[in-house]
């Protein structure tokens, strides 16, 4: 009896057949999707939480260079915090005399820090600027930065 | 008849494709897609700010015959107004092109800035470089905006003015 019933159980074993149309699906959907997005320059650029950069028609390459972010409440170069932002007025920074800020101070160093092999004539600062800040925040920023040997800048944009 | 269609039937079983290689190169394609996705395209605009003139350049300016304007945009709260400066135009000329813009609704009427542009270039084509001077108040996403009209022309790909140099009031 044991052994009948142990026949009738090995017969009615069936190796279950994975069902893999609709993974296939979703994985093409992905790669369609991944396929779309794909770049040969991903972005290696840390951006600011909260940070809302403006959009723009310019089809310009970011350059990977020396990165200034500046939002409605601080100011950085690359990770390294330079210093606060509050009401538009950079903290401790002169207008008259932004040779004595720590931006100027960073940023000649940087400048002096550069490869004297390569060409850096050409040498630009990438500013990521929130949409929201006003002129005179950038300016500060702008004007430092050509007075440190970096005359030519970026915008960094979204594309419209 | 009937034994014809029976042979059919018993020909007819199910195949089923070997999915387990296109998996695998799924697998391995995603991972990779995914490491260079870029889920937004950060582009960037060349700006530049004003620099000394070197004696070389100012020659150069001399020994050119081709007459160019560099049209100025100033930005204030209120207004956008626009003039052109130039060593090789007369100035009753280059006074020919001071304009100003009024806001309209709290906004700056930035086609009717871009149409005047266009008619600037078309009158000196020679000329690239356009100054931007705002406002301490203006904000930097209108800066923005007015500096994508000033480098490029609405109805065709061509370009206005390229070099777009941020200034202070001179």
């Amino acid at each position: 009896m044991a052994l009948g019933q142990r026949r009738y159980q090995k017969k009615s074993f069936v190796i279950p057949k994975l069902q893999i149309t609709s993974m296939m699906d979703m994985f093409t959907i992905i790669l369609i999707f991944l396929l779309f997005s794909f770049s040969d320059n991903p972005e290696k650029l840390n951006i600011e939480k909260g940070m809302m950069l403006p959009k723009s028609t310019s089809q310009v390459d970011c350059i990977e260079n020396i990165t200034v972010l500046l939002t409605s409440d601080s100011l950085k170069i690359g990770k390294l915090h330079i210093a606060d932002v509050n009401q538009g007025v950079i903290q401790g920074f002169d207008r008259k005399h932004p040779e004595k800020s720590e931006l100027y101070k960073h940023l000649l160093t940087m400048r002096h820090n550069l490869d004297p092999k390569k060409n850096n004539e050409n040498s630009a600062i990438v500013i990521f600027c929130d949409q929201r800040v006003p002129y005179k925040t950038i300016h500060q920023v702008v004007k430092t930065s050509g007075m440190a040997g970096f005359p030519n800048f970026q915008f960094a944009v979204l594309q419209k | 008849m009937r034994r014809f269609s029976r042979k059919k039937q018993l020909n007819d079983t199910d195949t089923d494709i070997d999915m387990v290689p296109i998996m695998n190169m799924f697998l391995v394609l995603i991972p990779f897609l995914l490491s260079s996705a870029s889920f937004f395209d950060i582009n960037a605009i060349n700006t530049s700010v004003p620099v000394r003139n070197t004696n070389a350049y100012q020659e150069n300016l001399k020994a050119e015959k081709v007459e160019k304007i560099i049209p100025v945009i100033e930005m204030k709260t209120s207004k956008i107004e626009l003039y052109a400066l130039s060593d090789q135009v007369k100035s009753e000329d280059l006074e020919r092109w001071d304009i100003s813009f009024t806001k309209q609704g709290g906004l700056f009427p930035l086609s009717d800035l871009q149409s005047y542009l266009q008619e600037m270039k078309k009158q000196y084509p020679e000329s690239d470089t356009i100054l931007v001077i705002p406002d301490d108040d203006i904000l930097y996403e209108t800066i923005i905006q007015t500096m994508d009209l000033a480098r490029n022309a609405t109805q065709s790909q061509s370009q206005l003015f390229p070099n777009v140099v941020l200034s202070d009031k001179i």
